[in-house]
């Protein structure tokens, strides 16, 4: 016989464990079935724990810092200055505590460059939870132009760090050519990546469910035009388009107005594509049986939207938004590499990279693309993660083995 | 005839596409604040003349600036649309047409270059990917496609001349070398040109091709899995005819669909990647006249072309999926 | 010799949960002029029984080792399983065997005209030239009650109706004449009347080319009609198998009894409707000993150990019950 994996449990009547499991199974929503298949996928399950590892290491960023990534942290005596690993031993034997070796940076009256040497008797020791520099939460100003529209609060102020070092510098990924700590900024680079991302995907989320919905909603006429709009805003090349807006921008904005003001650019490029999601999703779920069932049985057309068609395809949404995270990400990198995106002190893997395609620094100071391993590891957990939940949204799209 | 019509349908929707473009992009370049009249004599005068707001006016209304926006949009729209003119860019004062020249085309050649070279990979690869059942394969190439995605052409760019500087102590920068870069159009500037061009067709298709390749893989599972291929071959097609003349076959239709959209990202790559390998043509003239100059007349005329090609290619399509696909051919022909 | 002989077939699918048996040990043979109607729910595996004929089944199909499929043709016995190469299987795929699957708009190819792949499978089988296959594909289409059918080979399938379309998939499938005609549920998915029209076309066409069919259904009504013997298969077991006016009259396995019961009957419209009580059971999770015991009227703990075998109950029809004709345990 070939069908003898005994299962014990379904007998005539079904234990009640088991009946429960497929109760589960038959009442789950969709978030939760969503999630169940979610689970199976192995590499998007590792995306996500990449993600929100990312997630967290930017949230936390300041904490994770040990100098503040901007010119106020810079190292002068280490300006692109190599790597520093901590190490447990070296020729004067092991110690517990991880520690570097001192060093000495002097002008070599020679070349007149200066030169770095390594004090290879002198340890430094890595401390924890330092007192450091001072770092904001929930801080809040926001400056438009216009004398009275500025708001402010001030949070909560930090000086806690998770690592420091007893006496000079500690730069785990380097320094770059101000003495600026590569690994502070390619923190604060990620959590500037993940503001942009979300703000940008919030902004064109409220524009596609707006003008989709209407779309979709009132159909007729009215989504014929709205639908050509969208389609011709679709053909303009974003990038170029999103240069001559940010061309507008004036130079004296402060930074954080600047970037509120990009992070919505962003956001205002990236609503066609939903909104034609948003249509679709509504057009169709719109002619649904259960809907007609539903108006039958006397519902109010509020009802139906809360109640029926809202919830049928927000995991859908949610998903859409998940896939359309990276390109915002990539979008803002590249303008801002350009320089016509986020601009110093902001810390942004464009702004960090521009001084990277210089030959000197491409083959003497390759540390400075460190930033790009986290930066790549970012987008790919999204895609990952956004074409698994894609998936498990849909089990019948495309990945069929 | 009534292809004609349908032809005529489509050409207008285009043409209407443009119009809509246009007025976008105009109204872009009408938004940056001070008008050309002020800003060209603002120029003036940091050279040393002397400009009265009276000077402004006079050069306002020589530049029609005084004319209600619509009129204006109108004049200028007319002008693309009939004479092919863009006007003069407000900073350097010289006819855009003139300073755009040939670089637009060598753009555009670079651009429709990548595109055809990205799906010429990405057609067989992925056709082979959707088959094939080995599972190291699909993850190696599944992988390479999301590297592709994720990895910025900049990067790329910036890793390639990483390598290129270190081996052959050339950074592969420019389009022309020294000697050919102002020099009229002759035989030995074009093999420098396509000895030099490699690099940027290369980057800018990297992620079109990865694009691409995930489109086809998706398209040819899909149509692999569906019944009339399972019906042909239960009446015994088998081997390469059954994978070219059916699921292929009707996978065409929607990548050449999907030609436009790559276009599109083709485009998108187009600043970045004439920044960093310091070529000439008008992705880099874009960055100068946005990032420099603030010149909002070159920046709208070159959007207002890279538009115009995606919704000419667009158009080409759809001509093209008609003449193919017979569900479209009978509708509009009857 | 029969026509088909279709002996300990055994079917299971590698999948990412792990082997899942699809059909378990069925065996049953078809005749020439004869039509075989293989009856079961959705998942029962009749499909798949079918296409195994023609190894159309996904690669991650495994057979078992006893399995075997015969034909015994005019040219010599086929053994299905023996065909290796695309060349060697083109006897049974289109040559001997052709089949009609259920969705007749799904099953053409939607931008090929249904002339062309009329033409292009007897090209490929019958060793004619393109003019020749044509003629013959128009004279088949006009045996099938293809109206204009010069016009219509011309034209896709998207252009026909759905009575047409199955039609012309019929006059496809019998251009080759074949010995044998698999027909996976040809009436499902079209409008009752249309669905007499085709099945009195089947009929006609098997009395005169005198090829066997397996007619797959879940329709016992359209078996009572069509079918000369009937074989009822329930989670990939062959559960019942018989003369098709045995079976229908004096039905042995509560599965074809519960099945029978299920059918409205137009001459008695009092008379209640008595589902199968239960669901079909998830492959995934195959009950032991007899699969039908979860959802059995009859059944008795032994049910849930011992698979039964399938015993006679008469000339030519048997039943795979423990409980079913007085067996008892």
């Amino acid at each position: 016989m070939t069908d003898t994996t005994a299962n014990p449990s379904s007998g005539p009547e079904l234990s009640g464990e088991e009946k429960a499991r497929k109760e589960a199974y038959f009442t789950a929503s969709q978030g939760q079935l969503i999630w169940a298949r979610f689970k199976k996928n192995r590499s998007a399950m590792i995306a996500g724990t990449v993600l929100l590892l990312l997630i967290l290491t930017g949230i936390f960023a300041p904490f994770l810092s040990p100098y503040d990534p901007t010119i106020a942290g810079a190292d002068k005596d280490y300006r692109n200055g190599a790597p520093q690993i901590p190490m447990f031993c070296d020729h004067n034997g092991c110690s517990m505590r991880p520690f570097l070796h001192g060093v000495e940076r002097k002008r070599n009256l020679k070349t007149l460059r200066f030169e770095t040497t390594i004090n290879i008797e002198e340890r430094r020791y890595l401390q924890f939870f330092v007192q450091g520099w001072e770092y904001k939460y929930a801080a809040f100003s926001f400056d438009l132009p216009g004398e009275k529209n500025e708001v402010r609060f001030n949070g909560f102020s930090f000086t806690t760090h998770l690592f420091g070092i007893d006496d000079g510098g500690i730069h785990l990924f380097g320094t770059d050519g101000t003495g600026k700590d590569i690994f502070s900024r390619t923190l604060h680079a990620v959590y500037t990546s993940l503001a942009v991302g979300t703000i940008g995907v919030v902004i064109s989320f409220v524009l596609a469910l707006l003008i989709g919905g209407v779309a979709g909603y009132f159909g007729g006429w009215i989504d014929s035009v709205l639908q050509m709009i969208t389609d011709a805003i679709r053909t303009v090349p974003a990038i170029p388009l999103f240069m001559a807006l940010a061309a507008f921008v004036p130079d004296e904005w402060s930074s954080e107005t600047r970037f509120f003001f990009i992070s919505c650019i962003l956001g205002l490029i990236g609503w066609p594509t939903l909104a034609r999601r948003v249509r679709t999703h509504l057009l169709s779920e719109r002619n649904q049986e259960y809907v007609l069932a539903a108006q039958l049985c006397g519902s109010s057309s509020g009802h139906i939207i809360r109640r029926h068609l809202l919830p049928s395809f927000t995991s859908y949404i949610i998903v859409d938004l998940v896939i359309s995270f990276p390109y915002m990400v990539l979008s803002e990198t590249a303008l801002s590499f350009i320089g016509l995106g986020l601009k110093e002190p902001v810390n942004s893997l464009g702004v960090m990279l521009q001084s990277v395609s210089e030959a000197d620094v491409l083959l003497n100071y390759k540390w400075e693309f460190i930033p790009v391993i986290f930066f790549v590891a970012l987008v790919m957990a999204f895609v990952f993660v956004g074409d698994g939940l894609r998936d498990a949204a849909d089990p019948y799209s495309s990945t069929k083995k | 005839m009534k292809y004609t019509q349908f032809l005529a349908m489509r050409a207008s929707m285009a043409v209407f596409t443009l119009l809509l473009v246009s007025f976008i992009v105009f109204s872009l370049m009408e938004m940056v604040p001070g008008d050309c009249a002020e800003r060209y004599l603002a120029f003036k005068n940091t050279q040393g003349s002397q400009i009265s707001v009276a000077d402004i006016e006079a050069e306002r209304v020589r530049l029609g600036l005084d004319k209600p926006f619509i009129q204006r949009w109108a004049s200028w729209v007319g002008n693309v649309f009939i004479h092919g003119d863009f006007g003069d860019s407000c900073i350097l004062r010289v006819p855009i047409n003139q300073l755009l020249k040939d670089k637009f085309w060598i753009s555009l050649g670079l651009c429709l270059t990548s595109l055809i070279l990205a799906y010429a990979i990405a057609v067989p690869v992925g056709i082979v990917a959707a088959t094939s059942k080995n599972a190291v394969l699909n993850n190696t190439l599944r992988f390479v496609s999301y590297l592709g995605l994720a990895m910025p052409n900049f990067l790329l760019a910036l890793m390639i001349m990483l390598a290129s500087t270190v081996f052959f102590g050339d950074s592969l920068t420019g389009l022309f070398s020294k000697e050919y870069r102002d020099a009229e159009w002759s035989w030995d500037r074009v093999m420098d040109f396509l000895s030099r061009a490699w690099l940027p067709i290369f980057i800018l298709g990297w992620s079109a091709t990865a694009f691409a390749l995930q489109t086809v893989r998706a398209l040819m599972s899909d149509e692999i899995g569906k019944l009339y291929v399972t019906a042909a071959a239960a009446r015994g097609i088998s081997g390469g005819k059954l994978l070219w003349r059916y699921p292929a076959r009707h996978a065409l239709a929607p990548i050449i669909n999907s030609l436009g959209f790559d276009l599109n990202r083709i485009f998108n790559e187009l600043p970045v990647v004439a920044l960093i390998l310091v070529l000439t043509d008008s992705g880099a003239l874009l960055i100068e006249a946005l990032a420099r100059s603030n010149d909002q007349q070159l920046a709208g005329a070159i959007i207002f072309l890279l538009t115009a090609s995606i919704v000419s290619l667009n158009f080409v399509t759809d001509v093209l999926l008609s003449i193919l696909d017979p569900r479209i051919r009978s509708s509009v022909m009857g | 010799m029969s026509l088909l002989s279709v002996d300990n077939l055994t079917l299971q699918f590698q999948t990412d949960e792990g082997l899942v048996t699809a059909v378990d040990n069925v065996s049953f043979g078809v005749e020439a002029g004869e039509v075989l109607g293989l009856v079961g729910e959705s998942g029962s595996g009749k499909s798949v029984t079918a296409k195994s004929i023609m190894k159309l089944n996904p690669e991650n199909a495994v057979y078992g080792d006893e399995s075997r499929i015969a034909l015994t043709l005019p040219d010599g016995p086929v053994d299905v399983f023996s065909l290796k190469t695309s060349r060697e299987m083109e006897i049974v795929r289109g040559g001997s065997v052709s089949m009609i699957f259920q969705e007749p708009m799904a099953s053409f190819a939607p931008a090929i005209t249904i002339g062309d792949q009329m033409v292009e499978q007897l090209v490929l089988h019958k060793k004619i030239s393109k003019k020749e296959a044509k003629e013959w594909s128009i004279e088949m289409l006009a045996r099938v009650g293809i109206s204009d059918a010069r016009r219509r080979f011309d034209q896709y399938a998207f252009q026909l109706s759905g009575g047409m379309r199955q039609r012309a998939m019929i006059a496809m499938a019998l251009s080759t004449n074949p010995k044998l005609l698999i027909a996976d549920e040809p009436t499902t998915a079209l409008d009752v009347t249309i669905q007499a029209q085709v099945i009195d076309l089947m009929k006609d066409l098997v009395r005169e080319y005198g090829m066997g069919i397996v007619f797959i259904t879940h329709d016992l009504g359209v078996i009572a009609q069509t079918a000369d013997k009937v074989a009822v298969m329930y989670l990939g077991k062959l559960v019942e198998y018989g003369a098709v006016r045995d079976v229908i009259r004096n039905p042995i396995h509560p599965y074809t009894q519960g099945l029978l019961k299920a059918l409205p009957r137009l001459d008695d419209l009092d008379a209640p409707l008595i589902p199968v009580p239960g669901d079909i059971p998830s492959p995934l999770e195959r009950p032991t000993g007899c699969v039908f015991h979860t959802r059995c009227p009859m059944a008795e703990p032994a049910c849930a150990q011992q698979v039964p075998t399938r015993r006679n109950f008469g000339a030519g029809h048997s039943a795979a019950c423990l409980v079913a004709g007085g067996g008892g345990v």
